[in-house]
């Protein structure tokens, strides 16, 4: 075993880091991440949720799960799951952002982010991602919607609507990684404007086993 | 090159147009219908599932949402939804992508530019505990049709997909752009 990388990303900063093929990447935290990944030889075979949900058949990413590209290559696999128990991890939603606050509040939306003691910011995931993804030369355009992990949703059987809920560890927990390919690897540690935190650090490990 | 406005498509195949803001695009069929659209004026900005789902806070798509590209804008609305109480439109599988690609190479789109697409008629059974989705055979009995209205200048590709569960195997998807 050998710590390549440990780091930690600030509330609401974005991070990016080249794996190889069998490394693991565990990400500690008790706030949002939205996290991607690329195949390193081709950044258009970047994660994607739909073939991922197409393969585990699940609305959530749960361990065992993989992570698939566009053309369907599993890129990653979750190994191990602090949150497991505790809540889900999210494949539905996207990055949130400048563009996408600008217009919850034009519309009087922001109230669904629940909690309105946390202040908007001027960025979020979307800046974020594209900050940590432009030294590979990939633009905001071509970093796929992501795994928003720790992102706990309530969703309605009937009627589908989904609602952002404040259900996030107590303590960090791990969530963990292993790299079936070389690898980009990029998260958010989003600003989590559901949780009485308004987003916290992430810390970030890469291991050869 | 005259866009054009309607047209039979044949079951497994993809068709593209463009379309003006304010037209409307009905497309009638008894089978999964993948849909897809991209900016006229910047074909990078492209539909997306996720921007879709978080606008109107919902898994799947009924009458009066839109959909939304990856840049945070309205692109389409289903004004109209024949399939409407009988079941619903998907929004989590990827659908017939190699027929959309198709279709959108005469537009000069790349296939790595091709988004994942809102997938018409496609029934799908999620538990919102477990998260688990079971697709479904759940079809009209007789074609129905869902109308689109373009809120942006368009391209937008449709396919006909192969659904393997649908009773019927294959089907044909007829189109029509309106002004």
């Amino acid at each position: 075993m050998e710590t390549i990388r440990d780091e930690t990303a600030p509330r609401n900063t974005g991070w990016s880091a080249e794996m190889k093929s069998g490394q693991i990447l565990r990400l500690s935290a008790r706030t949002i991440i939205d996290f991607v990944c690329f195949d390193r030889a081709d950044f258009g075979e970047a994660f994607d949720q739909a073939p991922t949900r197409a393969a585990s058949g699940c609305l959530y990413l749960r361990e065992g799960d993989a992570m698939l590209s566009r053309g369907g290559a599993p890129l990653m696999t979750m190994i191990e799951d602090g949150f497991a128990g505790l809540g889900t991890h999210d494949t539905q939603f996207g990055m949130c952002g400048r563009a996408r606050h600008r217009r919850a509040a034009a519309e009087g939306r922001l109230g669904e982010y629940l909690n309105a003691a946390v202040q908007v910011p001027d960025h979020g995931c979307a800046e974020n991602l594209t900050a940590a993804c432009k030294p590979w030369g990939i633009a905001y355009e071509d970093i796929p919607s992501p795994v928003n992990l720790f992102q706990n949703m309530a969703i309605d059987q009937r009627t589908g609507r989904m609602a952002r809920t404040q259900i996030r560890p107590a303590r960090p927990v791990p969530v963990v990684f292993r790299a079936e390919r070389d690898l980009l690897v990029a998260f958010s540690a989003c600003p989590d404007l559901a949780s009485a935190t308004g987003g916290l650090e992430v810390r970030a490990e890469i291991v050869q086993p | 090159m005259t866009a054009p406005r309607e047209a039979r498509i044949a079951p497994g195949a993809g068709w593209a147009t463009t379309m003006a803001a304010g037209e409307t695009l009905s497309v009638t069929a008894r089978s999964i219908v993948s849909l897809v659209c991209l900016s006229a004026a910047n074909p990078r900005e492209r539909f997306d599932q996720a921007r879709t789902k978080v606008y109107n806070m919902k898994i799947w798509l009924a009458a009066g949402d839109a959909l939304f590209s990856k840049l945070n804008n309205p692109m389409m609305t289903l004004v109209e939804d024949g399939f409407d109480g009988a079941a619903r439109h998907d929004a989590q599988y990827p659908g017939c992508r190699e027929a959309l690609a198709a279709a959108l190479a005469g537009h000069g789109i790349p296939e790595a530019e091709t988004p994942q697409p809102l997938n018409l008629l496609h029934h799908v059974e999620i538990d919102t505990a477990t998260g688990l989705m079971t697709p479904t055979p759940r079809r009209p009995a007789a074609p129905v049709t869902m109308v689109l209205r373009a809120e942006m200048d368009l391209i937008v590709a449709v396919a006909a997909c192969p659904g393997p569960l649908a009773p019927g195997g294959a089907e044909p998807v007829w189109v029509t752009v309106s002004g």
